[in-house]
């Protein structure tokens, strides 16, 4: 079985997060915005699901990019990280509720499921994804046009059929 | 670029000022904040061995106090927003309490479409839990080494064609529930008095067949579980081992014959020795559940307020109560449904009545997936469920309301008051790991009183703490959807005075 009837040749973009915890949304935030300047053949999805359930939205597709938002604490909020699947480790919590990208992979190759032959997250640093609130900070809000503006130059330039499968630690860096 | 995108936003910003729904809401934002951690504290005595021990559970004030203000009717989908884990509980759960907010009365075919949806879900949460999330303990084996101890493990163990077969019936099954709810994030189904869609005639054959297959699946999945499970000694070993078992009520959603029912009817209570202790309609609850409060945590513990707090402890004279699929099948005299009564006789005659065995919940679950399953068989092929009556329109001025449903974690309750103009003035939920709290502590103390001896910590213990809260299923929720996944588990042991001797995680 390979993948959902017309996923082929699509780009799928999804934005991961939960609105109701201020900087935890600033994937979708920065979606409803994205949604409007990309290409014909990119589809944009927002979720707040988790785990194994992200493995529908990713079948099918031969590239996504994910957007979500991220803590390290090492980076100001606001900050844009590029990260490919290389760059995650297997999870091993507590329930597998929380399930990570490799783990989807895995199951994926196992069971002859279509994945996405290149995955990108662009993940923003925020300040604060724990608050009950619907509001971003303002680091975060301020930095929400170039999240946008990075998440479209990677549609573009997939679009045109390049590819940025080349891992990318660095910080793209924030509002000029 | 830039300017375009400069532009959306702004015009984004303003839109979102203008909207009416905006003037309408108070908001005091933000308000707490919420901890997606999996959190134990162990707390020793002065000899170095443990006094007790609890787990966290989520604290759900933060979403009251947002909620505050807002129109009753969003509560369906602010409520869905709570937990990226089991949406459609919550959803239902809210549009029960609008039910019962503006005193209307659903159609019949609007509660049977409902009814259908939950079953839907259940089956589909339950599938999940059996093959992916609690299958790592069943299906692998408690002993297996961590790197199998996952969902690649578990479709190894079963084969490549059981993977698929799970893989396929949830993917079917999500399918349907999309044609019902719509293709949003969350649920937008429910509605005070009824539902937003019905299902149109020509889309059922769809159903029927989808159902049918459901059955089939369910009944595959009791035959694994008969035959990986239960011929193995070790695990029923396990299953009733002490560390496992804790004599306590049981608390779960019963019909009119006191059969299992996910999606409404009245809360039965038991006893530690399986005898009736209480019948009650989800609006008399605060009569049954109260919270205890200790002073060195902030988690609640809730307890049932006719039999009183007596600490952590078992038997008749604590109050402490479990609820999930376990606690659903003690509560109820049987299934609803012949095929899941079966499978529900088998599990008492050989578990012994009442199952005081936590990890009894993984094969409680497969008999609920057959009763689930069956009952969406008897629902697809109802004549009214295409009916096209799947509305009463509210007319009663709101006042207060109360909704219960059994989440696949067990009962979940929901309470709002409002003003005049429908806007929420006090909001109470109780999440079903709320109510597994107590019994929840008690199972992470007694791993950990194995495993802690004055003061040295045995490399097990992490281990046979998640065995203890996975049969639980206990949903941490909320902060934790990101795909890279980091949830981590946090064991803290902590001397006599609470000072932090030693942190464990992973």
């Amino acid at each position: 079985m390979s993948g959902r009837n017309g996923r082929a040749g699509r780009i799928l973009v999804l934005a991961m997060g939960n609105d109701l915890l201020s900087d935890d949304g600033a994937a979708l935030h920065a979606s409803r915005l994205l949604r409007w300047i990309v290409p014909e053949n990119v589809d944009v999805v927002e979720t707040s699901e988790a785990g194994f359930a992200l493995l529908e939205f990713l079948e099918g597709y031969p590239r996504a990019l994910i957007l979500d938002a991220i803590r390290t604490g090492k980076q100001p909020p606001g900050t844009l990280l590029r990260l490919t699947q290389d760059d995650f480790a297997p999870v091993e919590s507590p329930s597998p509720h929380y399930a990570g990208l490799p783990d989807l992979r895995t199951l994926a190759d196992q069971n002859g499921i279509s994945f996405p032959d290149e995955v990108l997250m662009l993940a923003m640093e925020v300040r604060d994804p724990y608050s009950i609130g619907e509001e971003l900070t303002p680091e975060v809000s301020m930095a929400l046009q170039d999240y946008v503006r990075a998440a479209a130059d990677i549609l573009m330039r997939w679009a045109r059929n390049g590819s940025l499968s080349h891992k990318h630690q660095a910080a793209t860096g924030r509002a000029d | 670029m830039q300017e375009e995108s400069k532009a959306l936003w702004n015009d984004a910003q303003a839109r979102a000022a203008r909207s009416a729904m905006n003037a309408r809401r108070i908001t005091i934002d933000p308000i707490t904040r919420l901890e997606g951690h999996g959190k134990v504290d162990i707390f020793l005595n002065t000899e170095g061995n443990v006094d007790r021990a609890f787990f966290q559970v989520p604290e759900l004030r933060g979403f009251e106090i947002f909620s505050l203000g807002r129109p009753a009717e969003d509560m369906p989908q602010i409520t869905s927003r709570i937990c990226g884990v089991c949406p459609t509980a919550h959803h239902m759960a809210a549009t029960k309490t609008l039910d019962d907010l503006y005193r209307v009365e659903p159609p019949p075919t609007a509660k049977k479409l409902r009814e259908l949806m939950y079953n839907i879900f259940m089956l589909e949460d339950h599938a999940l839990h059996v093959y992916i999330l609690g299958g790592p303990d069943f299906i692998v084996g408690p002993e297996a080494p961590a790197a199998l101890r996952n969902v690649v493990g578990v479709i190894e163990t079963v084969g490549l064609e059981v993977g698929k077969k799970v893989i396929s019936m949830r993917r079917r099954l999500r399918e349907l529930m999309t044609l019902m709810a719509g293709k949003a994030v969350h649920p937008v189904f429910g509605l005070p008095g009824g539902v937003s869609k019905g299902i149109a005639k020509e889309d059922i054959s769809h159903f029927r067949e989808v159902a049918q297959d459901a059955l089939e699946f369910s009944r595959f999945t009791l035959q694994v579980f008969h035959d990986l499970v239960l011929k193995n000694d070790d695990y029923v070993k396990l299953i009733t081992s002490d560390t496992y078992t804790h004599r306590t009520y049981y608390m779960g959603l019963v019909d009119e014959n006191n059969a299992v029912n996910f999606y409404d009817g009245d809360l039965r209570v038991v006893d530690p020795t399986g005898g009736v202790f209480a019948r009650f309609p989800a609006a008399n609850y605060l009569d049954y559940v109260a919270e205890h409060v200790e002073p060195w945590s902030y988690v609640k513990f809730c307890y049932l307020k006719p039999v009183g707090w007596n600490g952590f402890t078992e038997g008749a004279d604590s109050g402490i109560y479990a609820v999930a699929p376990l606690a659903r099948l003690n509560a109820a005299q049987g299934m609803a449904t012949p095929e899941a009564q079966k499978a529900y006789d088998e599990f008492f005659a050989t578990l012994g009545e009442p199952v005081h065995h936590t990890l009894a919940n993984h094969w409680a679950r497969v008999v609920e997936m057959l009763q689930a399953a069956e009952r969406i068989v008897e629902l697809v092929n109802d004549a009214e469920i295409t009916g096209t009556d799947i509305r009463t329109l509210p007319t009663e001025t709101p006042t207060s309301g109360i909704g219960v449903v059994e989440a696949p974690r067990g009962t979940l309750f929901h309470h709002y008051e409002t003003d005049e103009r429908g806007l929420i003035t006090k909001a109470n939920l109780i999440v079903a790991t709320q109510n597994n709290s107590a019994r929840m502590a008690m199972s992470v103390e007694k791993a950990a009183k194995d495993l802690v001896r004055n003061g040295e910590v045995s490399d097990g213990l992490l281990n046979k703490i998640e065995m203890a809260f996975r049969a639980y299923d206990p949903c941490h929720a909320c902060a934790t959807h990101t795909l890279p996944g980091q949830m981590p588990l946090i064991a803290r042991i902590r001397g006599a005075d609470g000072e932090i001797l030693r942190e464990l995680r992973r």
